[in-house]
């Protein structure tokens, strides 16, 4: 039976300075429902990553996080992960949520072992003794597909290709046995053929393990055909929120289509344009839609007015004043 | 496994510095360990019809003022030199890696109190300070061990500070905070054995500049009392009759360079091994 597990309710990241703040994400709402699969798909730079460490409260002091982040197990209390001390939250950190970083081989302690690593974190986190870890540590090896886990074992980082170091950190996460695995562009580094077995290896924990997947990815085709539910992020800020199907088919943001179109263009092996101005740019130099300077359908009416949410009738949470094809 | 460290083995005996480093400090801790029950006469003993004699078959390194023997001298000081020194040492990295892990990554108010204690007391000159407490103290070998590491240990924990703020930026530690280790298990299992290539070679380093420190008190006449000697002592005598009788100050000056040359090439090999295997 599904319920939703993770609910985020309003989520505000700042960058406080001494003298100024500045707003990095913003009215950031969505929900995951048990074993269901949510992609957030953008452009570098948009929020993806923060939005990652905001949810777990891995971001420094000088990172403010405002908002609700509510988190349900069933038949447990909500709780609001936001509002949790340091030590509250490490139990879920722990045992209830695992995150697999981009970049998985800067993830991991250049100075121990592979299997020391994943020993502790299965000792600490099921509270076992470590002859108890060192065989689970062993079987979560080969349940990632390494193929020989006590070789992998005695490894130590820097001796693993990309995609064992993708396997490993894939491990570390699981160690907890958590209901809820975040994952940071787990294909980037990845060529297809890898790519196509990581996301077939994702698929599998997901039944295996009752798993619910919170994915930031750039691999929309992959993934418009396994997720739920899609947030796309520009500039901080979801511009459109709602079922994958439904938003791959027919985007209604026009950012969502031209990422799309340009998707597609590419596939077809065309060139695309370079899109301007920049990013950094066009999110900073007005104050009405932050998308307004590369929108294709951009009216007058965008410039001094941040468009307000609206909440169309199939869930689709949106951003923008003339919606394509509603 | 083992054939990395087979690897990491042959990079340290390729690396001249460490190999030379590795035999010359290697001897000189026989030597201290070993060396007094070779001893041909009992350091202490006087024997004033045999008073500045100089190096013979009988007396290989000569005899002093009172005719104690100086090889045997030589080697018994041996002990205290660099048993001051490690020691001295020993608390110096001590105090330095829990201030500095506890500054570095715990930050805040501790780390700021703890980094103005540090500016303060690096602004004595450390020599001087050390000088006038064992001067106006009892001057005892303990004394002088826990002054020497007083006054020692802020730029070991400046270093660990600094490394350990860098080692907190890295993904690797974020990863395993999202996996929820508490703090003792982050600082022993993430944090030290990232440190420990920096603090095997400032280790080497600071033994080195320890026994400096020891060898010029004890030159000055403190820390160590008669009729025992450390190499400092034995060096000031040769003070009174430096052209008369050059074997006095000699030997143990050559002891001293010895030694202190030995760690600094250790302390120097290491550090270039780690800065090649960073490239």
């Amino acid at each position: 039976m599904s319920f939703p597990l993770l609910q985020v309710i309003n989520l505000k990241v700042e960058l406080i300075r001494p003298e100024s703040s500045k707003s990095l994400l913003q009215e950031v709402n969505f929900e995951l429902r048990s074993q269901e699969l949510l992609a957030v798909i953008g452009e570098s730079g948009g929020g993806k990553s923060l939005l990652i460490k905001a949810l777990l409260k891995l971001l420094p002091p000088h990172f403010k996080v405002s908002g609700q982040i509510i988190y349900t197990d069933g038949n447990e209390q909500p709780v609001d992960l936001n509002h949790l001390s340091e030590k509250e939250i490490n139990v879920y950190r722990r045992r209830k949520i695992g995150v697999l970083f981009q970049e998985p081989l800067s993830g991991l302690n250049p100075v121990l072992s592979c299997g020391t690593q994943l020993r502790d974190a299965v000792a600490f986190a099921r509270e076992v003794s470590f002859a108890e870890a060192h065989e689970i540590a062993l079987n979560l090896f080969a349940t990632v597909g390494l193929l020989e886990p006590a070789a992998i074992y005695c490894t130590y980082p820097h001796q693993l290709s990309g995609g064992m170091a993708q396997r490993v950190a894939l491990a570390l996460a699981l160690a907890g046995q958590p209901r809820l695995l975040l994952i940071d562009e787990p294909t980037s580094a990845l060529d297809c053929i890898a790519r196509r077995e990581f996301m077939d290896l994702i698929q599998n924990l997901r039944q295996t393990q009752d798993l619910t997947v919170f994915m930031v990815t750039h691999d929309f085709a992959n993934i418009a055909q396994i997720a739920a539910k899609i947030l796309v992020l520009y500039a901080g800020l979801p511009v459109e929120y709602g079922d994958a199907d439904r938003l791959w088919r027919q985007p209604h943001h026009p950012y969502t289509h031209l990422l799309f179109t340009t998707y597609q263009t590419l596939q077809k092996g065309e060139t695309v344009a370079p899109s301007s101005p920049k990013l950094s740019d066009s999110a900073s130099s007005s104050n009405g839609c932050s998308f307004a300077p590369r929108c294709p359908v951009v009216q007058d009416h965008c410039y001094p007015n941040f468009p307000s949410y609206q909440l169309l009738p199939d869930g689709t949470r949106l951003y923008c004043h003339f919606p394509l094809s509603p | 496994m083992t054939r990395l460290q087979g690897m990491r083995h042959s990079r340290f005996w390729s690396n001249r510095n460490c190999r030379y480093g590795t035999i010359i400090v290697g001897l000189i801790l026989l030597m201290a360990i070993i060396g007094p029950l070779f001893a041909p006469y009992d350091p202490t003993q006087q024997n004033l019809e045999q008073i500045l004699q100089p190096p013979s078959l009988k007396h290989i390194c000569g005899t002093d003022f009172y005719g104690r023997d100086l090889l045997s001298r030589l080697l018994h000081g041996s002990r205290i030199s660099l048993g001051v020194s490690l020691s001295a040492t020993f608390l110096t990295m001590l105090i330095g890696i829990v201030l500095g892990l506890l500054a570095g990554y715990f930050r805040g108010w501790l780390d700021k109190f703890l980094m103005r204690i540090v500016d303060i007391l690096l602004g004595f000159p450390r020599l001087f300070i050390i000088l006038l407490i064992v001067g106006i103290s009892r001057s005892t070998l303990l004394m002088t061990i826990v002054v020497l590491a007083g006054f020692s240990w802020m730029e070991i924990a400046r270093l660990v500070r600094a490394e350990t703020r860098s080692i907190l930026t890295t993904n690797y530690l974020m990863a395993a905070q999202a996996l929820g280790l508490n703090h003792f298990r982050l600082i022993i299992a993430y944090i030290l054995p990232n440190l420990r290539g920096m603090l095997l070679t400032s280790t080497n380093l600071l033994i080195a500049s320890m026994l400096t420190i020891e060898s010029s008190l004890s030159f000055l006449g403190l820390g160590v009392n008669e009729p025992n000697a450390s190499w400092g002592t034995l060096l000031s005598q040769g003070r009174l009759d430096p052209t008369g009788a050059w074997w006095v100050a000699l030997f143990a000056g050559i002891a001293i360079i010895i030694t202190v040359v030995g760690f600094n090439l250790l302390g120097d090999g290491l550090n270039q091994i780690q800065s090649e295997s960073r490239t």
